[in-house]
């Protein structure tokens, strides 16, 4: 049996050695799309400075990067909400860690509407009525006699898992919400069509105007901008993650260290998110 | 003349008022635009249609996996029991399918979940895993009702997916104790993220490989499941206990029989030519108490370059047919890099902790190494050295071991 053993084992090892890759500087990094065009800020920067280092940045959503993180094949994962306990579970299973949380950036969940729309602000219960279906027309909300047409994340978005947690209270979206594949779609649906509304990150707001939101009707209504998200005055705002299965170390960690340092948080601003620090 | 001329001239003026060919190249554009903005529209509906006929697909989910093996043993030899009974397979050193699992998965919403789970595995193809879920959130508070053929709620081995295990087979306890891992009822599951997952269920309490009541229970209690697990972050632990009751079918009274026959012919009955079966008396069914508690802890630690380690225990006591039960293993789990994983347990268990037998007791102690192919397949290697415990003993093996090590050699592709 010994004499099994023993060649099995190295057949297995020197195969796997063989052909494993262990990609020296490469550092993929997957998954939100809130988080994408900073990503690709992070990266492009942190390469410039590092000739050498390649990072491939990629987008799909948060629940991608994170699935991605579980099986291995990305270094850091994106993600625009906390992961979740069962995909922790999963992380101990695969790789016996329970994953390594670091905030990089602060959003305030924007409320997109078309410049047209006569509506400019809207309380947090306003919006779950909206979005769940039991608003169907901006005359109720002051605006036209016209129908609401909603705008909304696939369900592998950080940012839906977010917002129907925390704005919808997980009640589920009205069935006629139509999903699109990124913000940056959603956005642009709702400048072309008057009476549209979407939500996103900050980032991407061309073409069309944040809605003020409000906690309730007794209080006023605010934009995401930097102090408001800062000081919790809009209702709204989240951190942004990456999630590394183990502490970080080597060139992976520099580059953490670059997006937390005071350049990489002016990256942040930059591209129209709110620094950490 | 002229005025003919005059009115062919106007006709013709009148007729190209009539043609399309007749506007201006802003009014062409302009056609051409409404033209094209029509299609798009026409698109644009045929693509919502599209959309939502494929977000149906997307409630559907299919997953699985293959663990295609080959297994060596010491105990192998060549042929079948006496040599005639084909059943009786002497040689265990085979290629083999262990495992190939489908799942379908189908989810319309947040509210509820329906799952049918299949294995087709050694040319047979069984129905593993059949539910209903429905999810009611109340505040932080997330409520799942089961119902249907899946899980026991017992313990950390069978919430661990066989898929993800370091070792080929679970511990030798929980192989005695849950047998088949499954069973038919339903289970209410109330969490509190993060923190806190309380397990509460009533089952059959057969399982689904008990060969006598496949589907059907004898007692019309059914047995409970309760498990409460806490989540720490780096530790986790649990609690498991169950309680029921097994059914032994008795046996019928037997009437005892006198029978004769004149062999020699002779015309007396000699003593040789009698033959008498004594009478059996009817053997009544019992019902016997079926106990399990379980305790079960996991620590994971990121301290290593290498990779996470994981460390897990589990014990059980049991009671079944008025005999005590116990297991335990501890198991050491380390990732090398994003590649490579090594893993080492040691199990116990012991059928009857108040025989002290030389053979009663088995403890096994479990190597393997994994290599990640990519995000889908996993190869391991495998190795069981079981033994057989001297009285009294944790570890110590009994002189008389038995030659049985075993090794496996594992291909797993998972999707």
């Amino acid at each position: 049996m010994k004499k099994l053993l023993i060649p099995s084992i190295i057949l297995v090892l020197s195969v796997a050695t063989g052909l494993s890759v262990f990609a020296g500087k490469t550092i993929t990094v997957k998954g939100s799309d809130t988080l994408l065009i900073l990503g690709q800020r992070w990266a492009e920067i942190y390469m410039s400075q590092n000739p050498g280092v390649v990072i491939q940045v990629t987008g799909g959503g948060s629940g991608v990067g994170i699935a991605a993180l579980i099986n291995g094949s990305t270094d850091i994962c994106e993600a625009s909400r906390p992961i979740k306990p069962s995909e922790i579970d999963k992380l101990k299973e695969r790789f016996n860690t329970t994953g390594v949380e670091i905030p990089v950036a602060r959003d305030g969940i924007s409320i997109y509407l078309n410049e047209e729309n006569k509506v400019s602000e809207l309380t947090l219960d306003r919006l779950k009525g909206i979005y769940t279906g039991k608003i169907t027309n901006w005359k109720e909300l002051g605006g036209e006699d016209a129908k609401i047409v909603l705008y909304g994340r696939e369900n592998s978005s950080g940012t839906y898992v977010y917002f129907k947690e925390n704005v919808l209270t997980g009640a589920d979206f009205a069935s006629q919400t139509q999903t699109l594949p990124g913000t940056a779609a959603i956005v642009n649906a709702v400048a072309k069509d008057k009476y549209g509304i979407g939500y996103g990150g900050a980032a991407y707001s061309k073409g069309v105007k944040y809605c003020k939101v409000k906690k309730d009707s007794q209080t006023p209504g605010y934009e995401p901008t930097l102090e408001n998200v800062k000081s919790g005055k809009y209702p709204i705002s989240r951190y942004l993650y990456w999630y590394l299965r183990n502490k970080p170390t080597g060139e992976i960690k520099k580059l953490v260290d670059f997006v937390l340092s005071e350049q990489g948080q002016q990256i942040v601003s930059k591209v129209g998110y709110f620094p950490v620090k | 003349m002229k005025t003919k001329f005059f009115l062919i001239l106007l006709l013709l003026a009148a007729i190209n008022l009539n043609q399309p060919w007749a506007q201006t190249p802003d009014d062409s554009v302009k056609i051409a635009l409404q033209e094209m903005k029509d299609r798009l529209d026409g698109i644009s509906e045929n693509v919502a249609t599209l959309n939502s006929d494929v977000s149906i697909l997307k409630w559907v989910k299919i997953s699985g996996y293959i663990q295609a093996r080959y297994e060596y043993n010491d105990s192998s030899q060549n042929g079948v029991t006496g040599g005639y009974d084909v059943s009786k397979n002497l040689n265990a050193n085979n290629f083999y399918i262990r495992r190939g699992r489908i799942k379908f998965t189908v989810q319309p919403g947040s509210a509820s979940k329906y799952v049918i789970y299949f294995d087709a595995s050694k040319n047979t193809v069984s129905l593993k895993e059949a539910y209903v879920e429905l999810y009611k959130n109340i505040e932080k508070h997330n409520l799942t009702l089961t119902f249907g053929q899946f899980n026991y709620p017992f313990g950390y081995e069978i919430e661990y997916s066989s898929s993800k295990r370091d070792f080929p087979e679970r511990s030798l306890a929980e192989n005695n104790l849950l047998k088949g891992e499954r069973d038919r009822g339903v289970n209410l599951t109330w969490v509190l993220p993060k923190y806190l997952q309380v397990n509460a269920g009533l089952f059959q309490g057969y399982g689904i490989e008990d060969k006598n009541f496949t589907w059907f229970d004898p007692t019309k209690a059914k047995d409970v499941i309760g498990r409460a697990k806490v989540k720490l972050g780096a530790v986790d632990f649990g609690l498991s206990g169950y309680w029921g009751k097994t059914y032994f079918p008795g046996s019928a009274a037997v009437s005892g029989v006198t029978i004769w026959y004149d062999a020699n012919v002779n015309g007396i009955i000699d003593a040789g030519e009698i033959k008498t079966s004594a009478p059996r008396a009817a053997v009544p069914a019992v019902e016997k108490d079926k106990i399990r508690y379980g305790a079960d802890a996991q620590v994971y630690l990121d301290f290593l370059p290498l990779g996470g380690t994981g460390i897990r225990g589990e014990y059980y006591q049991a009671k079944d047919n008025d005999k005590d039960e116990r297991g335990w293993y501890f198991w050491v789990s380390q990732n090398i890099f994003t590649r490579f994983g090594a893993a080492a347990r040691y199990d116990y268990w012991d059928p009857n902790t108040d025989s002290n037998a030389k053979n009663d007791a088995t403890g096994t102690l479990s190597l393997a190494l994994h290599y990640f192919w990519d995000s889908y397949v996993r190869i391991t290697a495998a190795y069981y050295i079981p033994h057989q415990l001297k009285e009294n003993s944790l570890f110590t093996k009994y002189s008389g071991d038995r030659k049985d090590n075993r090794f496996t050699l594992q291909f797993q592709f998972m999707f």
